[in-house]
């Protein structure tokens, strides 16, 4: 496997020589076919390994109205198996639990651990091979997909991540914020202030200055994970994507400003934000499986320069129920881990992509009093705003296996008492929120709740808590060892 | 005759008869643009006009169209304000 991807073409090659790509030659229409077929696959797939009945990922060819060479992608990491090729894993023949497992502790090792990028010439960068400064801008140069029926326009910007840069320092975020259309020369989006990029956004619109982006459009697989990943404040996203190489990432200076992209993107979208200027953008459907924010007012993009390269491979995501990108959720789990362990809390993580990781299930190795409470409080004061898009927290003993969806719906049904085991808190809440009213949305308010799975602490471990009916718990060590060791004997595969 | 769409939150924001500035789109390539248009709910009281399909705040397609007849075309939705 040749880790590392420094772009999406050499994933794209090992995603087909190990029969994860299907290469659509036949023409198809970006006004929704594009989507629906990548719709499909997410929803057939279910994010799973090809090898268990997952789905391939997909390059369209033959784009209707373009020409040849301007081309679609979809479902890039839409499997647990290209989310451990995206990470350098060796995943075959390992449980999807041990693989969720391990790709957290590779996360961590290179939140831990940051490389700086490395700045290359443009003329060694593919994404410079082609440019449209100024007036030569021209956005639907590219077969930008109408994804959902009803989408309140053609979205550039959703297997994408935007760069900005903090004003008063060298902290430069990637992050995963759509974009839609307006114009051949201006989009617009979601960008909210307690993102990132909104962080960035209000320093400089307080001083009345325009904010520098660039989309980047078809990186590597890891870049565009870490871009849709909380990493702490402050801490490049780029520098993660080095440390989990094991070495630095190819990066290259915009054309009209300064900011660092991936050499070897597909296409990179270079502008501004002006200050104070928002246009009607949405509806559109989201990776929480609903068209739930409201069409509203909201930042735009003016470009400036597009480079990209040649045979332009424009990525997109038909995102909706079940997920169609499976690279982030581990560094969220990561953090998640590390950010419980400075408190003394010893934990395991699984930010749920079956739930479009609106819930996070945490198995407690040393409970205490009042654990639930505890370990909400904390990940979402310190993980600023995965608590926005995360609001359903399941606290669990450490015999339940998080990365089994059946196993922790068994859980919070056996568990948690319906009475003292539900915490309802007000919170900060997102536009996406499906279950908040249009009020809540608004106002950005809604309740979190969090469901606590552990056995009190003052149960007798032997007369009260009840006892596992399962083969670890009721049969003797040495029949379980006999039984296992005799497994094949007995005719089982 | 061509064919647009517009997103409203509910048929009040629609001036029947009357002209008015509203944000459409066309339906073939989806690109926006701000219009002075008169608007009817009944399309043969405004012969040669267009189609102007409506779209509720979250996409859902309204199950009757009306009519548009575009006087002026004001251009993106972007540059409607300078920056």
């Amino acid at each position: 496997m040749p880790f590392p991807f420094d772009d999406l073409r050499t994933f794209l090659d090992e995603c087909e020589q190990e029969g994860m790509l299907v290469k659509v030659k036949k023409e198809v229409d970006w006004d929704l076919e594009a989507g629906a077929i990548a719709r499909r696959l997410a929803e057939m797939g279910r994010g799973k390994a090809m090898a268990e009945g997952g789905s391939s990922s997909v390059l369209f060819e033959k784009v209707k109205d373009y020409p040849k060479g301007f081309r679609l992608a979809a479902q890039i990491v839409g499997g647990i198996d290209r989310a451990a090729m995206a990470y350098g894993y060796d995943y075959k023949g390992k449980h999807s639990s041990v693989i969720r497992a391990e790709l957290a502790d590779i996360a961590m090792k290179g939140l831990r651990k940051l490389i700086k990028p490395v700045l290359v010439d443009a003329k060694d960068a593919p994404c410079k091979q082609n440019k449209m400064i100024g007036d030569e801008v021209d956005l639907y140069k590219f077969p930008v997909p109408m994804i959902h029926d009803g989408d309140g326009g053609r979205y550039i910007a959703t297997w994408a991540f935007i760069a900005t840069k903090d004003p008063d320092s060298d902290w430069v975020n990637w992050g995963v914020y759509r974009a839609m259309l307006h114009d051949k020369k201006t989009a617009g989006g979601l960008l909210e202030y307690f993102q990132d990029i909104g962080r960035h956004y209000q320093k400089y619109e307080a001083k009345n200055q325009p904010m520098p982006f660039a989309i980047v459009i078809g990186s590597d697989p890891l870049s565009f994970s870490m871009g849709a990943s909380p990493v702490p404040i402050g801490m490049s996203e780029m520098d993660v994507v080095g440390g989990m190489r094991g070495k630095p990432l190819p990066v290259v200076k915009c054309e009209t400003n300064d900011l660092p992209v991936p050499a070897g993107a597909e296409i990179v979208i270079e502008g501004v934000v002006p200050p104070r200027k928002r246009v009607i953008e949405g509806p559109y459907g989201e990776y929480t499986g609903y068209r739930a924010a409201e069409r509203a007012r909201r930042p735009i993009y003016r470009v400036t320069a597009v480079t990209y390269r040649d045979d332009p491979i424009l990525t997109f995501q038909s995102t909706g129920t079940y997920l169609t990108d499976f690279g982030s959720n581990f560094t969220t789990a990561a953090m998640a881990v590390e950010t419980l362990r400075r408190v003394g809390i010893q934990a395991r993580c699984n930010l749920l992509p079956e739930t479009g990781y609106t819930m996070m299930v945490v198995a407690v190795k040393n409970p205490s009093p009042n654990i639930a409470t505890m370990v909400k409080n904390t990940l979402t004061s310190q993980m600023g705003a995965m608590s926005v898009w995360t609001y359903k927290f399941i606290i669990v003993n450490d015999d339940i296996d998080i990365y089994d969806p059946g196993e922790v719906l068994w859980a919070i049904s056996t568990r948690v008492h319906p009475r003292r085991g539900i915490i309802v808190s007000d919170e900060m809440m997102g536009p996406l929120t499906a279950f908040a009213s249009l009020e809540e949305r608004q106002k950005r308010n809604a309740p979190h709740a969090t469901f606590d799975g552990t056995w009190p602490l003052d149960w007798d471990p032997i007369t009260a808590v009840p006892t596992v009916a399962c083969f670890k718990a009721l049969y003797p060590q040495e029949l379980q060892d006999k039984v296992l060791q005799s497994w094949k004997g007995y005719g089982f595969k | 005759m061509a064919v647009y769409e517009t997103f409203i939150p509910n048929l009040s924001e629609l001036k029947d008869g009357q002209e008015q500035i509203l944000h459409i789109r066309d339906a073939e390539n989806y690109v926006p643009k701000v219009v002075k248009a008169v608007v009817s709910s009944s399309p043969e009281k405004l012969p040669g006009a267009d189609i102007l399909r409506i779209r509720w705040s979250r996409g859902h397609l309204a199950p009757k169209n009306w009519a548009i007849k575009i006087s002026q075309d004001l251009g993106s939705p972007a540059d409607q304000e300078p920056d």
